[in-house]
């Protein structure tokens, strides 16, 4: 079991420029009083985020045409949701979802 | 203090299990990739992320130059600058060190248990190092376990692993759903926008980009509407 010297190289530069966006602004805002346009912005970040990586998860990029839905993940989503509504946890939220995908595929 | 480290340890424990389907996944790929478990390990500690991890394992594969590996993986995880914009003011800390190990192992689930929780409570440093550590942890374990016993599972997908991610966004968006009550409607509103505009954006941008700009733009929806509205 070794570990190639180039990519050492290559994860330690990968973690470079991952860490960079993270810490950034904790050392940059630290004791700044924020304009109130910018923290109502902010406010909405959770939301549209979130958002956005869970449709990102359903989509399939296409080459230069409109993302395409996967129907696979959609189907998976719904049971998956309904836990999330009823149960609010989001452990079983993630087991659900898990099983609904395995389920799915072993039915297709 | 040390029932405020126990709180964000406690805190994490429902993604856990996220981070342990995801893990075990990305430490399956990466060995079918070729990659030893501890090269598997070495970039879990390095770089710790998720989509990342995986996005470098399949370039890997294609034999992308590095300079290309880099880049990509620059814009996979710029988005880690919108979260840690949105936390840093809400940390309560103004020690440098820990403001640094808090952005330093920020991830898209622990940001959005810890926005979930600053809306009860105010976080302290000690909590986001709970939290962060067992996340960290969890995932470091969870990807060297991939890479160890991944020849039995050739194909984490069957188990329906590669799920785990999106329905720990489900999850994940439903808890703040749930915390934003007062502003349920706009937020629906903001939701459906997001995927008109992820929808749009990803014909002419790739799908991390396109995951950027449509939060952005949204956010920048939110304001107005909620301005217009309260005029």
């Amino acid at each position: 079991m070794e570990i190639r010297l180039e990519l050492l190289v290559l994860f330690a530069a990968c973690g470079l420029v991952t860490l960079i966006p993270r810490i950034l602004p904790f050392l940059l805002m630290h004791g700044l009083t924020l304009p109130r346009l910018l923290t109502d912005w902010l406010s909405f970040i959770p939301i549209c985020l979130l958002s956005a990586l869970f449709f990102q998860n359903l989509l399939v990029a296409q080459n230069s045409d409109y993302p395409s839905l996967s129907f696979l993940h959609l189907a998976a989503s719904i049971p998956t949701i309904l836990i999330a509504l009823t149960s609010k946890s989001l452990s079983f939220t993630v087991i659900t979802g898990v099983l609904s995908m395995a389920l799915i595929r072993f039915l297709i | 203090m040390a029932s405020s480290f126990q709180a964000g340890v406690k805190a994490c424990l429902p993604t856990v299990l996220g981070y342990l389907g995801i893990g075990f996944s990305a430490g399956i790929v990466g060995r079918a990739a070729g990659l030893s478990p501890l090269e598997i390990g070495l970039m879990s500690i390095l770089i710790y992320a998720g989509a990342a991890q995986f996005i470098i394992t399949s370039l890997l594969l294609l034999n992308s130059p590095f300079s290309a590996i880099i880049l990509t993986t620059f814009i996979v995880n710029s988005r880690h600058l919108l979260m840690s914009m949105t936390l840093a003011p809400r940390v309560a800390s103004r020690n440098r060190f820990d403001q640094f190990g808090i952005g330093a192992l920020l991830t898209d689930e622990s940001f959005a248990v810890a926005m979930n929780t600053s809306l009860k409570q105010t976080i302290d440093a000690k909590f986001m190092h709970g939290l962060n550590l067992t996340a960290y942890f969890s995932w470091i374990a969870s990807t060297v376990l991939g890479a160890l016993v991944g020849s039995w599972f050739p194909d984490p997908e069957r188990f329906g692993l590669d799920f785990a991610l999106t329905a720990m966004f489900i999850g994940l968006l439903y808890l703040q759903f749930e915390s934003e009550r007062s502003r349920v409607v706009l937020n629906a509103i903001l939701l459906v926008m997001v995927f008109v505009l992820l929808y749009i954006s990803m014909r002419y941008l790739s799908p991390e980009l396109a995951v950027l700009f449509a939060t952005m733009t949204a956010a920048s929806m939110g304001v107005v509407i909620s301005r217009w509205k309260s005029v």
